[in-house]
């Protein structure tokens, strides 16, 4: 196992490093190949250009990238993520909040999309081929196909501009009411129910194309499972349904959700860039799509270290939790 | 024998959730009409990420951040918080308007008495003197310079400030009118100081700044309003930053959102537009800006006044107005001055649905061999802007170009285009006065002697003799002869010379929450948040 554990640490290590390097390659040297100065955008249009070199000069970007580079991976060894020359402060007091909204919406997101997956994937499994059944399936394959930037938008407009409207997916209220907000965040320590009540769409938005998916995965492997030898072995000592499902099939389920979920996790945060934007909730996606927007490289390539840092823990961790269910994997 | 399943019951824990789900719904409803109830003096906005470039009022130059400035901050000179003409006069702001002498050299400026920063410390002369001396500062290194290069020598002595320029410029008045003129307490860091905390001599003052998250203004209670003017009427005003503008103009009808400081999606403005219930309190305005497409004089065959005349020919206005919204968004223009100019007229130089065999013919006499390959970029992070650029590439193309169309971000594609080594052919770009006057066309954007290596406004590297000559001869000017001096020059210019396809000039929509009243659009910075109150 420690053989296994210290192969996949070296793999995850080599994935960082290769994502740093494109990330660094991308927004340092092919962005000053086409004339786009980050010490230009920090000196301000009417700088000299001495001053803009000076400024270069105090950010390091006049140095060769490889140089830029080694810099910045010697700081990120000490914990530094480096310096926002726009916002004048260190990159990790920027990404740290905003990892911390982002891990809000996306560890909610996690716990709705799991929930909704596993009730709609047991009735699957349960009642395969039933009315039921046959509804969630099209649900399910309709939630797969819309995507989260539309789907996002969509919601807001349906569930938190109508009903101030007066209307609920077209069926009058009465009243203009005001359940839920249309954008904007609360921090959790300030205010729990505002945090939620602000969260609640995001949630959903995000949710709703991968409870989909794991409401797939699910329902198919309950149905593979309840044929199994072990299954009918339970069923012939005289458990009960609910009983095989909660202690033997469950206990099987459970473990690949989890490793399903630790792959996700980078997906996850693609998604919530879209659902960040439309809630303006201010996460990773948003900081790191104005800091591009904005040239500011330093925060650009702290908020991909940081998120890949994340994505890559993430996988790591999930590889290495099957690798303990499974003799199997450490095997190969 | 059928196989016995087990009725399902959803699991405790789903229970749970929705429980608190609706819990906060219920809970977060309730104290929403709680707050809104509370805080009756206070309005809530919301702007685009990136709307503030700086808040050090010796940096600022985005238009968002200028408008935000009518509330932070009082400049030397201003204008009225007035609609239409009236908006555009010159009035006095921290100074009365100045005592011009010595055939336009010399301006003296008298500071009104009694004002002050928040900390009771006087704003007199010597204060404006150190503003301007901040200005100047290597370690500032702000966009005002390029403004200011006319002033030889300022003196202060007491509530008096003497400007001496070098030369007479007939825009003076109005250039002292723009927000890097606000005071700033002497002894400020020499650098830039971007907290908020030099903006001191407005109706308000920046009480919290989160960069591209949030801005939140509170009355200054050192704010002289006899002197000032009674301006700002709530105690309070936040400012949401980097909210997506659909979303705002459905907080903006639902009552949780009082305006947006920036461009409201030209779909949903077109629908609104319809709606009844809200002609009370949507309002569409000219902007003094313009959307162009510019032609690079140092890249063949762009140094041929045929082909640019050509490009000219082939636009169709009409199309490109419809693509960036249609007329709730803007009006087709081939003038480089907007309407919104004194002394505008109409001058009809080209047609609006384009005349491709005129194009045609006009690129045959120019002997350029066709099909002529070139790029036009233009920016990718505002809306309209690349569906221009497609446009434009569908019409020229038809008439003998092949151009390919390069968008970035504009902080991105700015650097490029301003650099003039780069040398790239044609692009579009909006420009936007930073004062009422037709020197802040010609000058930055026409006048072939202010190009630089970078940094260049320039994009077309026009350097035209005439056209030069015709600046030197308009700048000591004044008043209705000098309007109507530019506007023959933006006519004769578009004629022959032909720097430019000018396409349109934005039109600017407001959308108000239904609590507001007191909606001016000022010509010069546009909706005025200091004259917004409560009904």
């Amino acid at each position: 196992m420690s053989g296994y554990a210290a192969h996949r640490v070296a793999t995850a290590v080599a994935q960082l490093l290769i994502i740093t390097l494109v990330a660094y390659l991308l927004f340092f040297v092919i962005a000053d190949l086409t004339g786009a100065s980050p010490a230009q955008r920090v000196a301000g249009k009417g700088a000299t250009p001495e001053r803009v070199r000076e400024i270069a000069h105090i950010m390091g970007v006049d140095r060769p990238w490889y140089e830029q580079y080694a810099t910045f991976l010697s700081r990120l060894a000490r914990g530094n993520l480096g310096y926002s020359f726009q916002r004048r402060q260190p990159v990790a007091d920027v990404v740290f909040p905003a990892a911390a909204v982002t891990a809000s919406l996306v560890l909610g997101a996690a716990v709705l999309w799991v929930l909704i997956a596993i009730v709609v994937g047991l009735v699957g499994a349960l009642h395969p081929r039933s009315l039921a059944d046959r509804v969630l399936t099209i649900g399910v394959q309709v939630s797969i196909a819309a995507p989260v930037f539309w789907v996002a938008p969509m919601l807001a407009y349906l569930l938190a501009y109508q009903p101030t409207q007066g209307t609920l997916l077209g069926i009058p209220l009465g009243r203009s009411v005001s359940w839920l907000p249309i954008q904007g965040y609360v921090t959790l320590t300030s205010d729990p129910f505002e945090w939620a009540r602000h969260l609640i769409l995001p949630w959903i938005a995000l949710a709703i194309g991968f409870a989909a998916l794991y409401a797939r995965f699910v329902r198919a492997f309950v149905l593979e499972q309840l044929s199994e030898e072990y299954v009918k072995t339970a069923r012939a000592k005289g458990a009960r349904e609910s009983r095989i499902i909660r202690r033997h099939i469950g206990r099987l389920v459970a473990p690949a959700i989890v490793v399903l979920l630790g792959l996700d996790v980078g997906v996850a945060l693609g998604g919530a860039l879209f659902v960040e934007q439309v809630f303006g909730l201010p996460g990773l996606g948003y900081i790191g799509l104005s800091s591009i927007q904005n040239l500011d490289y330093g925060l650009t390539v702290g908020v991909i270290t940081f998120a890949a840092l994340v994505a890559v823990a993430a996988n790591a961790a999930a590889d290495l939790i099957q690798a303990m269910l499974d003799p199997r994997v450490r095997a190969q | 024998m059928a196989q016995r399943l087990p009725a399902f019951r959803p699991p405790r824990l789903v229970a749970a959730a929705l429980v608190f789900f609706v819990a906060a719904i219920l809970v977060g409803a309730s104290r929403s009409h709680q707050t809104a109830r509370a805080a009756s003096t206070s309005a809530h906005f919301a702007m685009p990420a990136g709307s503030i470039d700086h808040l050090d009022p010796g940096l600022w130059y985005f238009a968002s951040t200028w408008k935000l400035s009518l509330a932070t901050c009082t400049p030397l000179l201003t204008f009225p918080d007035a609609q239409g003409n009236a908006g555009k006069v010159v009035i006095g702001g921290i100074a009365s308007l100045p005592k011009i002498s010595n055939g336009g050299r010399t301006y003296t400026f008298q500071i009104k008495p009694g004002l002050k920063f928040p900390n009771g410390k006087p704003i007199d002369a010597a204060v404006e003197k150190a503003t301007f001396t901040r200005l100047f500062g290597k370690k500032l290194a702000s966009p005002a310079v390029g403004f200011f290069d006319v002033i030889k020598q300022i003196t202060a002595k007491g509530n008096t400030m003497t400007i001496a320029l070098r030369s007479p410029v007939g825009s003076f008045l109005k250039r002292m009118t723009v927000p890097w003129t606000c005071p700033v307490p002497p002894g400020s860091a020499a650098g830039a100081v971007e907290n908020g905390s030099l903006l001191q001599s407005g109706p308000y003052v920046v009480s919290k700044y989160v960069p591209d998250r949030q801005l939140v203004l509170k009355r200054n209670p050192a704010f002289n309003a006899k002197q000032l003017g009674n301006r700002g009427h709530f105690d309070t005003i936040t400012i949401d930053i980097g909210v997506d503008s659909a979303q705002a103009e459905l907080q903006i009808k639902a009552g949780q959102l009082d305006g947006y400081l920036d461009r409201l999606p030209a779909a949903a403005v077109n629908q609104d537009l319809r709606d009844p219930t809200l002609k009370d309190r949507i309002f569409l305005n000219p902007t003094p800006s313009v959307n162009y497409l510019w032609m690079n004089n140092d890249v063949a065959p762009f140094n041929n006044p045929k082909v640019r005349q050509a490009v000219n020919y082939a636009i169709n206005r009409n199309a490109i107005l419809r693509v960036w919204g249609g007329r709730s968004q803007g009006q087709i223009t081939d003038q480089i001055l907007p309407p919104t100019m004194g002394g505008y007229q109409d001058a009809q130089i080209y047609p609006a649905n384009g005349d491709v065999a005129r194009a045609k013919a006009l690129l045959a006499d120019s002997g350029a061999k066709l099909p002529i390959k070139t790029t036009l970029r233009t920016r990718s992070d505002a809306p309209g802007f690349l569906e221009m650029a497609q446009v434009v590439q569908s019409e020229l193309n038809a008439v003998g170009f092949a151009v390919s169309v390069k968008s970035a971000p504009d902080s991105v594609n700015g650097g490029i285009i301003s650099t003039r080594a780069n040398k790239i052919p044609m692009g579009i770009n909006n420009w936007t006065q930073d004062y009422p006057d037709g020197d802040d066309f010609f000058g930055p954007l026409l006048d072939g002697r202010r190009i630089t290596p970078t940094n260049n406004n320039n994009y077309a590297a026009f350097n035209n003799a005439g056209v030069n000559k015709a600046i030197d001869r308009i700048a000591p000017t004044v008043g209705a002869a000098r309007d109507k001096a530019w506007e023959t020059l933006d006519v004769s210019t578009m004629r022959t010379a032909t720097p430019w396809a000018p396409l349109l000039n934005p039109t600017w929509v407001d959308l108000i929450s239904s609590r507001l009243t007191g909606y001016v659009y000022t010509p010069v910075y546009g909706m005025d948040i200091t004259t917004l109150r409560p009904k």
